[in-house]
């Protein structure tokens, strides 16, 4: 399997706390930019990222995108 | 003040103390008017510590410099008569006989620091002590209204974190359309904020009324495995019957109602194993119970409609049949190969449904079409061929009053043009050509090659499947024959073949 690359920035850092926090917790990018004090399209970068990571699961339909932690 | 972080901890009000800028614009107010004397501050508790409140710049050799550290004993003993008044204390140090005043940070009756001046070379009035004093506990206001807002932003948070999660759910799931996906959809949603184990949701049949098991998730055994068993436990049917939701210590089930009963979602086995379910997550499990119902009522309509479209047409189709056979109507085998195709070409869903529609009837035009001409058996006349080719056209005359099929009629009007552009009824060339007719163009000949037809045998599979290739790029569009190879590679062709057996030979 390849190696996959763990993004480290701050914001990925403060995301995974938050899902770590709150391990129920499935959120928009919105929610989640709110949740971690930065911009809607921030959050979904960094989202979608830990996602290509590994680290997060995310459902995606027509109107949004739901994200939590991965089991 | 920033809330934003999970990690941040509880702030202190000596703290804030030291950050609040009214209480630096304090001492930049009264640092000319008491002729720049030492400031300082010590928490409580600390108060060996006494640290000075922003550094002084004072001049080193002024006669009777004296450091902060000089006065610490003083200031010490004043911080000990202070906490026990509760009130500013004035006083005097021996050493160069200056004066100091140390002022008790009291919150809510508990002293939490001491704020004081000293050096000063002439004995503060009371009026001063008092303004200092008052300004002082006006800031402490401020402060505990910050950390009561604070306390608020605690308690409110999870709970706002707690909805955010319950609005996305709500959208995530009412978004789905399509039944069979929104099942395993609820099912993993629910595990996800349950933190449990298994989940299972059960419908009640509307025609039978019996209980069965639609989505099962079982996370012990594969993330992804979906075991449906057909038998719901005894205790999902008493769920149903009383309507009442089960708690036990590792099991939740609660039902899912409507204006009448529909089903059970149950869970089992909390993440961890010492963990139970308790009566926050049955209140979380009803409110997501009650979202999807919604959702799977949705979903229930919008298949119905679907339903309703397609059994329309196929009655139509079936009228048709029964004066004509197969004029108007292709057979299912013609269906499943264009959905397929379109699979193949990585059409959306929705791209796949308008394609399902357009091969339920493309020739619905035929039946404006003169009945010795669709009788005929033998070749047809130059005449006849040019009538019989504006079917197409008279086809979307009828379907234009179905609003419904009108994402269809491009597919069925251009069904018969030819990729090199000799084709009708506008002579549309590669691209041009919507992808859904370019698709109906392949499946209707390698069809009408392999059926039986009254004036000709079938044409064995093989043969078929290498005139459609002879025919890229002239009658159709490579990709379009490159996908249908694939399908070929893979067996799926025969498969659908086999299926339908019968209806090949059918036409006749
Ligand atoms: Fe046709």
């Amino acid at each position: 399997m390849s190696s996959k690359r763990l993004p480290k920035s701050g914001l990925h850092k403060r995301i995974i706390a938050f899902f770590k926090s709150h391990p129920e917790s499935i959120d928009t990018p919105r929610g989640v930019a709110t949740w971690v004090g930065c911009s809607r399209e921030e959050a979904k970068k960094a989202l979608d990222e830990l996602v290509k990571a590994g680290m997060l699961n995310s459902i995606l339909t027509s109107s949004t995108s739901g994200y939590s932690l991965k089991k | 003040m920033a809330y934003v972080n999970d990690s941040s901890k509880k702030a202190k009000p000596f703290d804030l103390l030291l950050e609040n800028s009214g209480y630096k614009d304090l001492r930049t107010a009264f640092d000319k008017l008491l002729l720049r004397p030492l400031w300082w501050l010590a928490e409580k508790g600390k108060s060996s510590r006494i640290k000075p409140f922003l550094r002084t710049q004072r001049a080193r050799d002024m006669e009777d410099y004296l450091s902060l550290s000089d006065y610490k004993k003083t200031i010490s003993k004043s911080i000990r008569q202070a906490e026990r008044s509760k009130a500013p204390v004035l006083f005097e140090h021996p050493v160069n006989n200056t004066y100091g005043i140390c002022v008790p940070l009291v919150k809510d009756e508990k002293t939490f620091g001491f704020f004081g001046i000293c050096a000063l070379k002439a004995k503060p009035r009371h009026g001063t002590i008092d303004v200092l004093s008052g300004y002082t506990h006006a800031i402490i206001d401020e402060i505990s209204k910050d950390l009561e807002l604070g306390r608020v932003y605690e308690l409110v948070r999870p709970r706002a974190i707690a909805l955010s999660t319950v609005h996305t759910i709500n959208r995530l799931v009412t978004s789905i359309l399509d039944i069979k996906e929104l099942f395993p959809r609820i099912a993993r949603l629910t595990l996800q904020i349950l933190k449990a184990e298994r989940v299972r949701i059960c419908m009640v049949d509307k025609y039978t009324g019996a209980l069965g098991c639609v989505a099962a998730v079982d996370y012990r055994k594969s993330k992804d495995l979906f075991k449906i068993r057909t038998k719901p436990s005894p205790t999902e049917c008493k769920v149903v019957q009383s309507g009442r939701s089960v708690k036990k210590s590792n099991f939740l089930c609660v039902p899912l109602v409507d204006e009448e009963m529909c089903g059970t979602i149950s869970v089992r086995d909390k993440v961890g194993k010492k963990e139970k379910f308790s009566i926050f997550d049955r209140e979380i499990l009803t409110t997501l119970a009650e979202q999807a119902v919604i959702a799977i009522k949705n979903a229930q309509i919008y298949k119905e409609q679907e339903d309703l479209t397609i059994g329309t047409i196929k009655s139509l189709g079936y009228l048709l049949d029964a004066k004509f056979p197969r004029a108007y109507t292709h057979t299912e085998f013609f269906v499943e190969l264009m959905v397929e195709l379109g699979k193949a070409l990585g059409l959306t869903k929705k791209e796949l449904k308008i394609l399902h529609y357009s091969a339920l009837l493309p020739d619905l035009g035929k039946v404006v079409m003169p009945e010795e001409i669709l009788r005929k058996t033998k070749a047809l006349s130059g005449k006849e061929r040019k009538i019989l080719k504006t079917h197409t056209v008279r086809g979307i005359e009828v379907l234009k009053y179905l609003d419904v099929l009108k994402p269809v009629v491009p597919i069925i009007l251009h069904h018969h043009e030819r990729y090199d552009g000799t084709g009708y009824p506008e002579r549309l060339k590669a691209k041009d050509i919507p992808l859904g007719s370019r698709i109906m163009a392949v499946v209707d000949a390698f069809e009408a090659m392999v059926c039986h037809r009254p004036y000709r045998k079938p044409l064995p599979f093989r043969m078929a499947v290498s005139e459609i290739r002879r025919q890229a790029g002239k009658q159709f569009d490579p990709e379009v024959v490159k996908a249908f190879i694939r399908i070929v590679k893979i067996g799926r062709l025969e498969e659908l073949v086999r299926k339908h057996p019968d209806e090949l030979k059918k036409i006749t």
